[in-house]
């Protein structure tokens, strides 16, 4: 039993590619994927992961030589596209190395936004609609498990998904370094675009009382102001609101401030220090950049907010590290749990072994003793029964140890077959190469595999090329409900 | 003080610099476990409890024969009152600035004394007792309070100087820390006015007057006075932030020279051996 992937994401492949291969595109016409998956090769259990930054296959195959050959024919047929256009951009990873990529993958590592958390969402999506296919057997099963155990410990024991990673946010972010909670506080929106109706909404979001609206034509502010159930204020009102909001987000289209120094002086007086923390995300700036240096003012306009995005997403980088922790112990309990499915064949094959001999012996004693009574022979069937059970139960607990414990060549287990002359249920025989991909996966994660993988990923990150239809800092700006982070959702 | 004790006592203020160090590290690095600092400390402040108790047992002394052992007195009340904060504030980033703190008070309070007396039978007594423990008590107060005010100000500075650093993300938000210090003082301040009236009350009992004018008496006049004025400027005048985190800062340094340098050189109401 093999457990491979194949499959290609946003640092792989481009979009044109990534969205022909996507099922969430294709599932209409050419049925359930998971389905349709263990109809090829000797696949005995599948599952498809797809969103719209990646398309992912899992198996497990009995191990036969073209497995990765009919995946990518699976992928093919159903997207009738074929081989040789997206077989340049997949990736391939057998055994542990597919369990550990997986996680990673549940983790936010490898999303576009690193450390993202809706990818685990779409993890459980994945593993229900394989479950609900009924092709997802006892491997497969633990692997998902185990993956959403990953991400869950990832976003609780790491700061991997903490601290905004979009402007917007990193906006609300920095208001919580002023006030300790926006809860009770009033919001001045000047002007009624877009860019501050986003603002707007997050600030909104963390339970402000008020929120005011300047706009220069009252009409739309007031469109603006229905939204958050607050009030449109005449534009010429705002120096007097300086004095009773904490909080001011300024978006408008004025080609020059809109605010002096002078003016939020003069309201600072009036406000006895508490201290009003001032958003300007409009270019060119509606706010005087010098109203920064009032006493008690904090004033941060656009580029302010982008710097905060990246110091975090150098954060959530050092916190990968840790992640990174996590994922190797979880991976090397996930491979202890997958050697100790080698003791199943074993112990199945001596204890068949063991019942054989105690059933041929208690035909032939009964043959010898023709005139026992019922009784009598149930009580010697009992009899055998317990001896063999307890003969055997040490060498059964022991198997299963030494599976568990076991690496890859396992001396330990054959020893035991050996001794049992257990012939074909040996570990070897019975997931014939499944046991060197393990071994070359292993070794293929020490020289850098998933290490070169998560440094193409960050690089992407801070460009923020390749843009997909439903990711990017863009167009993250506008969706901006719940988490900033961007590995959207399948159906989209 | 006996053999053993000494050593207790040594263990007490090893085991503390780790704690510094275990703080520092979860505020820059949050590597490992969120508690590890945090019951590591109430370790080493147990075993601080039990080295006072043993002390006070063995010698039925009140702890305060020499500028040290009043200074293991006084961290043991702060170590006390910074469990207690971030127990209920959930503020463990508190303790990388507590922590340093407590060292410096513990190395002062090993380098400026040498030997300790017995305090003078004729002015020992209850008044002594609790005229120290308010006072301490007030102290260490005082040092949670100048510790979130340069907590403040730090973070402050940061938001001045959008300077968005690691620091910055782990501190937590002005408010948060602006109201806690202003907490803090206003519980401590009618503490140290006990204090100084207990400690009047106690120069009466033993010299016959309350008040003499004396440099240690003025000086923590001073001190009152300053901590007196935070909290009119804060409760009165509106004042807030960084103005306020000032004079907390002030005020706790007037205090440290009052219990080090006052106490040291220039006073022989509070003399120890030197």
């Amino acid at each position: 039993m093999a457990i491979v992937m194949i499959g290609l994401n946003h640092e792989t492949a481009p979009v044109e590619i990534r969205e022909k291969l996507s099922f969430s595109s294709l599932a209409a016409d050419s049925g359930d994927p998971n389905s349709v998956l263990l109809g090829y090769g000797g696949f005995r259990e599948g599952a498809v992961l797809s969103t719209c930054n990646r398309t992912e296959v899992y198996a497990v195959c009995s191990g036969s030589e073209d497995d990765v050959e009919q995946l990518c024919q699976f992928l093919s047929d159903f997207s009738r596209l074929p081989v040789e256009i997206f077989r340049g951009h997949i990736y391939v990873h057998r055994g542990l190395d597919a369990a550990r990529h997986l996680f990673s993958v549940a983790c936010g590592l490898n999303s576009m936004i690193l450390g993202e958390k809706q990818i685990l969402g779409q993890v459980r999506d994945a593993y229900k609609a394989a479950a609900e296919a009924d092709v997802i057997g006892k491997v497969l099963h633990n692997l998902f498990e185990q993956a959403l155990k990953v991400g869950k410990r990832a976003h609780t024991e790491t700061g991997i998904s903490e601290n905004a990673v979009s402007v917007s946010f990193a906006a609300v972010e920095l208001a919580r370094k002023v006030f300790r909670s926006l809860k009770g506080k009033r919001i001045l929106i000047i002007g009624a675009g877009k860019m501050s109706e986003l603002v707007g909404e997050n600030l909104a979001a963390q339970g402000v009382e008020e929120v005011i609206v300047a706009n220069r034509t009252l009409e739309r502010g007031q469109d603006l102001a229905r939204r958050f159930s607050g009030r449109a204020v005449p534009f010429e009102d705002i120096t007097a609101w300086l004095a009773r909001v904490d909080v001011v987000i300024s978006s408008t289209g004025a080609p020059h401030t809109v605010l002096q120094k002078e003016q939020v002086r003069r309201a600072m007086a009036a406000r006895r220090q508490r201290p009003l923390f001032m958003i300007d995300i409009a270019v060119p700036r509606d706010l005087d950049p010098d109203i920064h240096s009032l006493d008690g003012v904090y004033l941060y306009d656009i580029d302010d907010l982008k710097s905060v995005v990246e110091a975090n997403l150098r954060e959530r980088q050092r916190e990968a590290k840790l992640v990174e922790r996590i994922i190797d112990e979880e991976t090397d309990s996930f491979a202890s749990w997958l050697n100790s499915l080698d003791a199943v064949p074993i112990i199945k094959s001596m204890r068949g072994k063991a019942e054989e001999v105690r059933q041929a012996e208690l035909d032939r004693a009964f043959r010898k003793l023709p005139d026992l009574s019922d009784r009598q022979r149930d009580v010697i069937r009992a009899m055998s029964h317990l001896i063999i059970n307890k003969i055997l139960n040490e060498p059964t607990v022991k198997i299963k140890e030494f599976a568990s414990n076991g690496n890859t060549s396992n001396e330990q287990l054959r020893t035991v077959v050996e001794l049992f002359n257990l012939g074909e249920a040996g570990p070897d025989s019975n997931n014939g190469d499944g046991d060197a991909h393990d071994e070359a996966a292993v070794r293929g994660r020490s020289d850098g595999q998933s290490k070169g993988q998560s440094k193409g990923q960050s690089k992407g990150q801070s460009k923020g090329r390749s843009k997909g239809r439903c990711e990017g800092r863009g167009s993250d700006e506008k969706k901006l409900q719940g988490d900033p982070s961007m590995e959207a959702g399948r159906g989209s | 003080m006996e053999r053993l004790t000494v050593i207790l006592y040594g263990i007490t203020i090893g085991g503390y610099a780790i704690s510094a160090a275990l703080y520092v590290v979860y505020l820059l690095w949050r590597d490992r476990g969120r508690y590890l600092p945090t019951i590591f400390t109430v370790a080493v402040w147990l075993l601080h409890t039990g080295t006072l108790v043993l002390r006070l047992t063995t010698t039925r002394n009140l702890p305060f024969t020499s500028l040290f052992e009043s200074t293991l007195f006084l961290t043991w009340v702060l170590i006390l009152h910074y469990l207690l904060i971030e127990l209920l504030m959930d503020l463990p980033v508190a303790g990388a600035f507590v922590m340093p703190v407590n060292f410096v008070f513990l190395f002062g309070g090993s380098v400026l004394t040498r030997s300790s007396r017995a305090i003078d039978p004729e002015v020992s007594g209850v008044w002594v007792g609790l005229h120290v423990f308010i006072t301490f008590l007030s102290y260490a107060i005082f040092a949670l309070a100048f510790v979130l005010s340069v907590m403040y100000l730090i973070q402050e500075r940061q938001l001045r100087k959008k300077d968005f650093s690691v620091l910055f993300q782990r501190l937590p938000s002005l408010e948060t820390m602006d109201i806690l210090a202003l907490r803090l003082v206003t519980v401590g301040f009618p503490l140290l006015t006990l204090g100084i009236v207990a400690g009047a009350l106690w120069a009466d009992v033993v010299w016959g007057r309350f008040w003499g004018w004396e440099i240690k008496e003025v000086w923590s006049l001073l001190t009152w006075l300053v901590y007196g004025s935070y909290l009119f400027l804060r409760w009165r005048m509106g004042w807030q932030g960084r103005r306020a985190a000032w004079v907390a800062v002030v005020g706790f340094v007037m205090t440290l020279i009052n219990y080090f340098l006052v106490n040291l050189y220039f006073t022989d109401l509070h003399k120890y051996v030197l």
